[in-house]
């Protein structure tokens, strides 16, 4: 490939160089390896229901296998979603009680939710919070947290109870003009809602190992 | 089963392996970092899963990939700048270094700091279209610029780099160890 723009010399320095940032790279982190394993998947799926050349009947079967394969985003996302659009970016009043009354707002919404709820801490990856409010979803009472970055960017962790008690992996989604990275623990459902997907997701690693350590967020 | 579907899922199956060690050593290119290339092939394969449902089956995976990563890597530097906290290729330090364990030579690390004598833009093509081997096409396409664009950038950067290597002879670019290439 490279002969047909460099000259012997200049081709002997871009091959020395792809080495030298093939090795100074390393190897694919473990990370890595498992979202590329998805998205392998994930791609071969809609690449199955897209083929045109398909009779009806095999891309409807195939449809209906891809979402089988691929389980329907849960209905407390949507709620997440809207709660995030009509609170978060309220200028006025984005929360109900505010993070300088942080206990009186966890011991107020962790009995609404019927179970010890907490906020973690999101600072180290530049997010400060705001505060909390009660809001409602299909199953019952939730709590809404929206924090904030150092820009007047908002995002909303939204957590409620998940009576199916299943745990279910993160999974990270676009939703017009936000991303959603939501999961469940068995106690609870959570959905994180920000700009970016991928500070939804960082968010997202930070809140389930936080509560992973301690059911109260702390 | 048509050809082009075939080659699709071959593509998938075969080539997004070799595709993410790309992504990863231009990432790496570009930050001069390890950790923070792992970062941005993760960011990058994460937004890839998000909007995997826009990728259009048959078109260029690999080039929407290195799009995606591209322009995850603009706006990090650009949010960076808005706070002042600057990093090139050319400040490439110990710590980007330590981490090629063994590679750790001299030579290695010129050959990574090289890339801190081209300017950004032609730095980018240089990587795109020398290192891994894009067609121009392609790199307009990752660039968001015009193919005459990519071309005038290639050829000054190629000049970039013919000077560069006139000026200390070519064994100093020969020399580094463990790589499958050169000689």
């Amino acid at each position: 490939m490279t002969e047909r723009f460099f000259d012997p010399e200049l081709k002997a320095y871009v091959d020395n160089l792809r080495d030298a940032l093939s090795a100074g790279a390393g190897p694919t982190p473990s990370g890595v390896e498992a979202l590329k394993v998805k998205l392998r998947f994930r791609l071969t799926a809609f690449r199955l229901v897209r083929r045109a050349r398909w009779p009806a009947a095999v891309a409807i079967v195939a449809g209906v296998a891809l979402l089988l394969l691929v389980p329907a985003q849960p209905g407390f996302v949507g709620e997440a979603i809207s709660a995030h659009r009509l609170y978060a970016n309220d200028p006025v009043q984005p929360v109900e009680i505010d993070a300088g009354h942080r206990e009186q707002l966890m011991t107020w919404l962790s009995r609404r939710l019927g179970e010890p709820v907490g906020a973690p801490a999101l600072e180290a990856i530049g997010l400060k919070l705001l505060g909390g409010r009660l809001v409602s979803n299909d199953e019952g009472p939730a709590a809404q947290f929206t924090y904030e970055d150092g820009r007047g960017g908002r995002i909303t962790l939204f957590v409620t109870r998940d009576d199916d008690s299943d745990t279910s992996e993160i999974a990270v989604e676009d939703d017009e003009d936000v991303a959603v990275a939501y999961w469940s623990d068995g106690r609870f459902a959570y959905a994180i809602v920000a700009r970016a997907p991928e500070t939804a997701r960082r968010a997202a690693d930070i809140a389930i190992a936080t509560y992973r350590r301690s059911p109260r967020g702390r | 089963m048509d050809v082009k579907t075939d080659k699709d899922a071959a593509d998938l199956r075969v080539n997004l392996d070799s595709y993410v060690e790309q992504l990863q050593r231009y990432a790496f290119a570009l930050t001069a970092s390890r950790d923070r290339a792992q970062d941005l092939v993760q960011n990058c394969l994460v937004r890839a899963l998000a909007n995997s449902h826009r990728f259009v089956p048959g078109t260029n995976l690999r080039a929407w990939l290195f799009t995606l990563l591209h322009n995850l890597y603009v706006s990090e530097v650009r949010s960076q700048s808005r706070r002042g906290d600057h990093l090139s290729v050319s400040d490439l330090g110990d710590d980007a270094v330590a981490d090629g364990g063994q590679l750790v030579h001299v030579e290695f690390r010129d050959m990574v700091a090289s890339l801190g004598a081209l300017d950004p833009d032609q730095r980018a093509v240089i990587l795109l279209v020398g290192v891994e081997g894009l067609s121009y096409k392609e790199a307009a396409e990752v660039l968001g610029v015009p193919i005459g664009t990519v071309m005038s950038r290639l050829s000054r950067g190629r000049e970039t780099l013919r000077n560069l290597t006139d000026g200390v002879g070519p064994r100093r670019f020969r020399v580094v160890g463990g790589g499958k290439g050169g000689d």
